[in-house]
């Protein structure tokens, strides 16, 4: 995948929370967003999946331009898988129904291919025994696994998790992390933010630094965690290392 | 609510009960001079006026559904100049007496409009009065949902119709549907102001009864239980339904 910035700016009132970004990012897979709080990483990826519309600039995803206008969003989004931290999923919908959602109604699947589908995706993610449960009736992390089968099931281009274990005890984190990786595995490009910076290190292809609404640097997974090359990179990394 | 309160709250209610009770008692017994007889013969009369209070107020009720439904998406609208026609209409009517709106409407608007059919203009006054009062429910349910809900669906990529239909519908109904049971008790009381358009009503009914007979509270003692045999039995399940809603997630 290859994901460009350019001069992209995005501003909350008189807050600008990015600054300017031109960057090039390639990454066969993933791509970890890492940086300090209100850096502007989850924003960046609400761009990146067309939720929200730029102030400035341009996003390119594998050279094609990110559109400006709903209708054309609506559609590029259709194509994106997002998970948030929490509350992805619908509470009066079932887990099943939750997965069916997007097939069945964006995707124009029928009914029975799409219930085959998302069956599938329960199975492997040790599921299936859940699925007719309401997100209220499942744990942090089933709730959480749930959300990406929802995000999986379409087939997307590019995944896209903000935190999706921020919210999570360990236990429940390392069934998140285990799917992700398995994912990986699969071949599925994703952009993941993430705190949990062991993992980021064993997963990440490419790794981006965001730090004041700016990426400072970017760089393979070995080569940042090992030898950050700013100082911002290398007080965040003993920071968060620390312990 | 604590063991004790329960209690006392069962103590209360038994001796209000009581107090009712005995006032009946003392009505029934000192009213010797009941005249049943004169109203009985006009019996059809009450059962038509009954009749017709049930269908207005069931036309009423879904008219004002509509009313409503549609004022709280217009209060939604992309479009400013909706949003306050929308808001206009809900303030005008909640602001002002019913019976001030029929006679406004109906003596000026429906005269003007060529709306010949009095039950029809009442109906749709009745439908404009309640649909206000509709529409602030339905916004407070839809306003219920969740931004982050609203958040995933466009991730999704579902349509606005679509995030509605899906999402947002199925989750306000639970607030809509216990004040709605409870608003259409409402329609059902203020639609006895129609009788002042010479909508023969059960209330009209209960007055022309009453003048042929000259016995009032054998006329408009009926009224009053044909009133509660309706509003009861709705009262009931609206408060069903508000228990049912709150304890499930
Ligand atoms: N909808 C919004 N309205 C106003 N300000 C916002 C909004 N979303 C984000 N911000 C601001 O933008 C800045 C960057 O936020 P963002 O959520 O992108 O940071 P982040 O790097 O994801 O932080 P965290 O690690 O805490 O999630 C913050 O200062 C935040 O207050
Ligand atoms: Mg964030």
């Amino acid at each position: 995948m290859k994901l460009e910035f350019h001069s992209l700016t995005k501003c909350y009132g008189s807050h600008t929370v990015l600054d300017g970004i031109t960057a090039q990012l390639n990454f066969p897979r993933a791509l970890v967003l890492v940086g300090p709080s209100g850096g502007g990483k989850s924003t960046l990826l609400r761009l990146v999946g067309g939720l929200e519309l730029t102030d400035e600039g341009t996003i390119r995803l594998d050279g094609e331009l990110v559109p400006t206008h709903e209708k054309s969003l609506r559609l590029y989004r259709s194509g994106i898988g997002t998970v948030f931290q929490s509350w992805n999923l619908f509470p009066h919908l079932s887990a099943m129904a939750n997965i069916m959602l997007p097939l069945t109604a964006v995707h124009r699947v029928p009914e029975n291919e799409a219930r085959k589908r998302a069956l599938e995706l329960l199975e492997r993610f040790h599921l299936a025994d859940h699925a007719h449960k309401r997100p209220a009736e499942l744990s942090g992390g089933q709730r959480q696994r749930i959300a990406i089968a929802r995000a999986v099931v379409i087939r997307p281009r590019l995944l896209l998790f903000d935190e999706p274990t921020s919210a999570l005890d360990p236990e429940m984190t390392a069934e998140v992390l285990e799917v992700i990786a398995d994912l990986k595995a699969e071949g599925r490009a994703f952009i993941l933010v993430t705190h949990a910076m062991n993992f980021a290190r064993v997963v990440a292809d490419e790794v981006a630094f965001l730090a004041q609404g700016r990426i400072a640097e970017h760089g393979s997974a070995k080569d940042f965690f090992s030898t950050p090359r700013t100082p911002e990179a290398t007080r965040f990394l003993e920071r968060v290392l620390k312990y | 609510m604590t063991a004790r309160h329960r209690t006392l709250n069962s103590v209360i209610s038994f001796i209000l009960g009581g107090v009712l009770f005995a006032g009946i008692c003392y009505a029934v017994l000192r009213l010797a001079t009941w005249q049943w007889d004169g109203v009985w013969e006009y019996r059809t009369v009450f059962w038509k006026g009954w009749i017709t209070t049930i269908w207005i107020s069931a036309a009423a009720l879904l008219l004002s559904v509509i009313f409503g439904l549609t004022c709280a998406l217009a209060r939604r609208a992309p479009y400013p100049a909706v949003r306050w026609l929308a808001a206009g209409y809900v303030e005008l009517i909640r602001g002002t007496p019913l019976l001030v709106q029929l006679l406004i409407l109906f003596y000026v608007v429906a005269d003007a409009t060529g709306l010949q059919n009095r039950y029809a203009a009442g109906v749709i006054i009745l439908s404009i009065f309640s649909g206000a009062y509709i529409a602030e429910m339905m916004r407070g349910g839809i306003e219920s949902v969740g931004k982050s809900h609203l958040d995933s669906a466009r991730a999704i990529g579902l349509t606005r119709g679509q995030t509605y239909r899906y999402v947002i519908f199925p989750q306000a109904i639970r607030h809509i549907l216990p004040p709605l049971a409870g608003q259409a008790a409402s329609i059902i009381k203020d639609s006895s102001l129609l009788s002042i358009l010479g909508i023969a009503e059960f209330t009209l009914a209960a007055q022309q009864v009453n003048s042929a007979t000259y016995s009032t509270l054998e006329s408009y003692l009926p009224l009053a239980v044909g009133y509660l045999a309706l509003t009861l039995p709705v009262s009931l399940l609206a408060r069903k339904l508000e228990g049912r809603f709150r304890y499930e997630t």
